[in-house]
């Protein structure tokens, strides 16, 4: 009788574990996904912020070129590019300008990238008249 | 008499258990997912929402570039309002309306029920062509302003 229950009991908690060590491998899945998805977000906003300190700092400044490099940004065949390790983002921007006789419009096209993928484009600009009389 | 306390595990304690361990933990585990859902969407709403305002921003520059060009190019047309008004009209700058006094004001659409706001002052003849006096980001729907100002002259 004493045998009998302890076997039942020994099949129970075998398949008790069994089905829990199913279950959490599931559970899991799920936490990582969402961790995954916490840190996605966590990027993009960390990239978008550093854009937006660029495009600031751009909007007042009379050298676009200047600026960058202050900010941290490395020339690199045309391209200013500012990389963070530690989230594995990129920002590159491209500086336009289209000259006029009445000004310069200097405009600035700051990427983020992770990867390979894009995750956007911000344009910054600023106008500034010249020859004026 | 010696009594004694005999503890056993019975038989369906632990399935219990682990139906409520289990439970508890897909529900955290659910809960963090959504939260997490929840934050990548706030996070691309705020991007979508800040694209829109520096594109804004970049058009208005864009504006004031094509402005000042006439300006430059005839300043004893834009000496008076009307006349400004028709040269702006008939170069593409229907938005910008030109009142006595050379004050100009012009606003475009940053999304989200959003308008980003630009009064200045055209004086053709000065060293400055162009002065902004206002450059703000307004909530249509609210009517609330938010102050963002980007370029102060």
């Amino acid at each position: 009788m004493r045998d009998h229950r302890g076997n039942t009991l020994l099949i129970e908690m075998v398949v008790v574990i069994l089905f829990f060590a199913l279950s959490q491998t599931i559970v899991l899945q799920v936490f990582a996904k969402a961790q995954q998805v916490n840190r996605n977000a966590e990027i993009l906003n960390h990239a978008q912020m550093r854009a937006e300190d660029a495009a600031e700092t751009l909007a007042v400044s009379d050298d676009a070129e200047t600026a960058l490099t202050e900010l941290g940004f490395t020339l690199n065949a045309d391209e200013y590019r500012l990389a963070d390790e530690e989230d594995g983002y990129r920002l590159v921007a491209t500086v336009g300008r289209f000259t006029q006789p009445a000004g310069v419009l200097t405009t600035v096209e700051l990427k983020a990238y992770r990867d390979d993928t894009e995750l956007f484009t911000l344009p910054a600009s600023r106008y500034r008249e010249v020859n004026a009389p | 008499m010696k009594q004694r306390n005999d503890y056993r595990l019975g038989v369906g304690a632990s399935s219990i258990l682990m139906i409520l361990v289990v439970l508890a933990l897909a529900a955290l585990s659910l809960l963090s997912l959504n939260s997490a859902r929840n934050n990548e969407t706030l996070s691309q709403r705020n991007l979508t929402m800040t694209l829109a305002y520096y594109e804004a921003a970049e058009e208005v520059q864009r504006t004031l570039a094509a402005m000042d060009a006439l300006v430059a190019e005839y300043p004893a047309q834009t000496a008076d309002a009307d006349g400004c008004n028709a040269l702006f009209s008939a170069h593409g700058l229907e938005t910008v309306t030109v009142s006595e006094g050379g004050a100009f004001a012009f606003s475009l659409d940053a999304g989200a029920q959003r308008a980003l706001e630009v009064e200045g002052v055209l004086t053709p003849d000065a060293s400055t062509r162009c002065t902004l006096t206002r450059h703000e980001l307004v909530n249509r729907a609210t009517g609330e302003e938010s102050s963002l100002e980007l370029l102060i002259p």
